[in-house]
């Protein structure tokens, strides 16, 4: 106990650092989105019209990565137990959808 | 003997405020939680109870966790009050134990509990700084820890804020750590917010969702919501204690609190007040006087606002249609038409997908909360004796 006291400073510092590696991954990939506002209309409206033609929640949706001309999402829908998930690639020229495994 | 009887006692209460919370069934944000679903708040403790999804009973195990740690808490206000004379410290618990807050917020599972807990660990922290015999440098590294846990718990812990500037304020160590260590976390859970754009999305319109109501409407609604919070008589002491003390670190958060109320009310805030109301007590006990006057009047207001409220003793809609629909031997998947919440998905087996005539043919079965245009002409038949028209596919 003694010991974790003593390194209570490194053991909040280095789960700072973590987080951080983590989120900054994240953002990475979702870096279009803040630099471009063109594409962020874009894949807002696109998911948006996805999701209401495949009846999709919002809140399934998740951006896994994009493209210049891609979006890789994931859709995941929640129910108790295991959870079905599926990864989809979203075309931002023509809006069509496929599975990842198919493109 | 006696601690143990007390303890007994307290979790006995407890479970009945968790049972009671339970009769109505699962809400839209209780099952967001329990099922993980990432958005507002951040994952930490919604990540934690979607592990026991496998649980047969995980909501009430989770309501009867939530409702322990809050009806639980009277232990560490007893011994933030242990300068108190005997009758003073009687008063204050039984103040928490029977505010309105704790009676009606304990068995829920929000996010808003957990963090009026967090803001209670913060304002006993203060307040044993305050007391000058306790050498905070020693476990300043532990409380940056659990200032980043709180924050990746639910954002609304940011609303004790000037409580953890002040406890990190008195401690002798360099600004720039001072600095970093209550900036970081807060830098994280930003970042947070822009990796996940539904969050951030959610949180704007949380925002505006009381645009359209004027200020004087607003005002009594939030200053509904604090008497409320604390069944008038801790409402009222604790503004008061906090005031006389001068404790302006409690003042700040509760008017960061009153603002948050103002800006983004929602039914289960008022337990943020809480843990600044014990703290305006506990820095002021002279507030106190006639304390059994005080809790017996806060005993009988209790009662009042539990005979006056609504008891649902019928359970949600979602649940009896989906135990009739989770029966079905075939596979698909569950369309609903209209608006619903996530109660629908954490009752359902199957995935759950909103209603489009062309997704009938992957459906096992349909619930109607408006319209369903063509349903009845693509093989499915209507079940009776069910509160919702729900459609079930001919085999």
């Amino acid at each position: 106990m003694e010991n974790l006291n003593k390194n209570q400073w490194l053991i909040f510092w280095i789960t700072v650092v973590v987080i951080a590696c983590v989120l900054m991954l994240r953002l990475w990939a979702l870096k279009p989105l803040y630099t471009n506002p063109e594409m962020r209309n874009r894949v807002q409206t696109l998911i948006q019209a996805t999701a209401n033609r495949e009846g999709w929640l919002l809140s399934g949706i998740t951006i896994h990565q994009i493209q210049s001309d891609t979006v890789q999402l994931m859709y995941r829908s929640y129910v108790r137990g295991e959870d079905q998930i599926s990864c989809h690639t979203l075309s931002l020229t023509t809006g069509l959808l496929s599975l990842c495994d198919a493109s | 003997m006696r601690r143990f009887l007390i303890l007994i006692g307290l979790e006995a209460y407890a479970v009945l405020l968790a049972l009671y919370r339970g009769l109505g069934g699962v809400h839209t944000d209780e099952a967001k939680y329990l099922l993980d679903i990432p958005y507002p708040h951040p994952p930490l403790a919604r990540f934690a109870m979607s592990l026991t999804e496998f649980v047969p009973s995980q909501e009430m195990v989770w309501r009867v966790i939530f409702a322990t740690l809050l009806v639980q808490s009277v232990w560490l206000i007893a011994h933030m009050a242990k300068h108190f004379s005997s009758e003073d410290r009687l008063t204050l618990c039984g103040l928490w134990i029977f505010c309105a807050s704790v009676m009606f917020q304990s068995g829920t599972v929000m996010m808003a509990v957990l963090t009026a807990l967090q803001g209670l660990v913060f304002v006993w922290l203060l307040l044993k700084v305050e007391s000058g015999k306790w050498k905070v440098e020693n476990y300043l590294g532990w409380i940056a820890l659990f200032w980043l846990a709180s924050l990746f718990t639910a954002y609304q812990v940011v609303l004790y804020l000037p409580i953890v500037i002040a406890l990190f304020w008195k401690a002798k160590i360099h600004p720039m750590h001072k600095l970093f260590a209550i900036g970081a976390p807060l830098l994280l859970v930003g970042m947070y917010v822009a990796s996940n754009p539904l969050a951030a999305a959610s949180f704007i319109s949380a925002g505006e969702q009381n645009v359209g109501q004027s200020l004087l409407s607003l005002l009594q609604t939030t200053l509904k919501s604090w008497l409320w919070a604390g069944s008038i008589v801790l409402s009222v002491v604790g503004l008061l204690g906090m005031i006389k003390s001068k404790q302006w670190p409690l003042l700040l958060s509760f008017l960061l609190v009153f603002a948050f109320h103002i800006t983004s009310y929602r039914v289960y805030y008022p337990v943020l007040f809480l843990p600044l109301l014990i703290g305006g007590v506990v820095a002021y006990p002279k507030v106190l006087r006639k304390p059994a006057l005080l809790l017996a009047m806060q005993i009988v207001i209790a009662v009042y606002v539990f005979a006056h409220t609504e008891l649902a003793f019928y359970e949600t809609g979602a649940r009896t249609v989906m135990r009739q629909v989770n029966q079905l031997p075939s596979n698909g998947v569950v369309l609903i038409s209209g608006s619903f919440g996530h109660a629908w998905q954490y009752e359902s087996r199957s995935p759950v997908l909103r209603y489009r005539p062309s997704l009938l043919s992957k459906a096992k079965a349909v619930v109607c909360l408006e319209d369903c245009l063509g349903v009845s002409a693509y093989g499915f038949y209507q079940i009776e004796n069910i509160p919702q028209e729900v459609w079930i596919r001919k085999n």
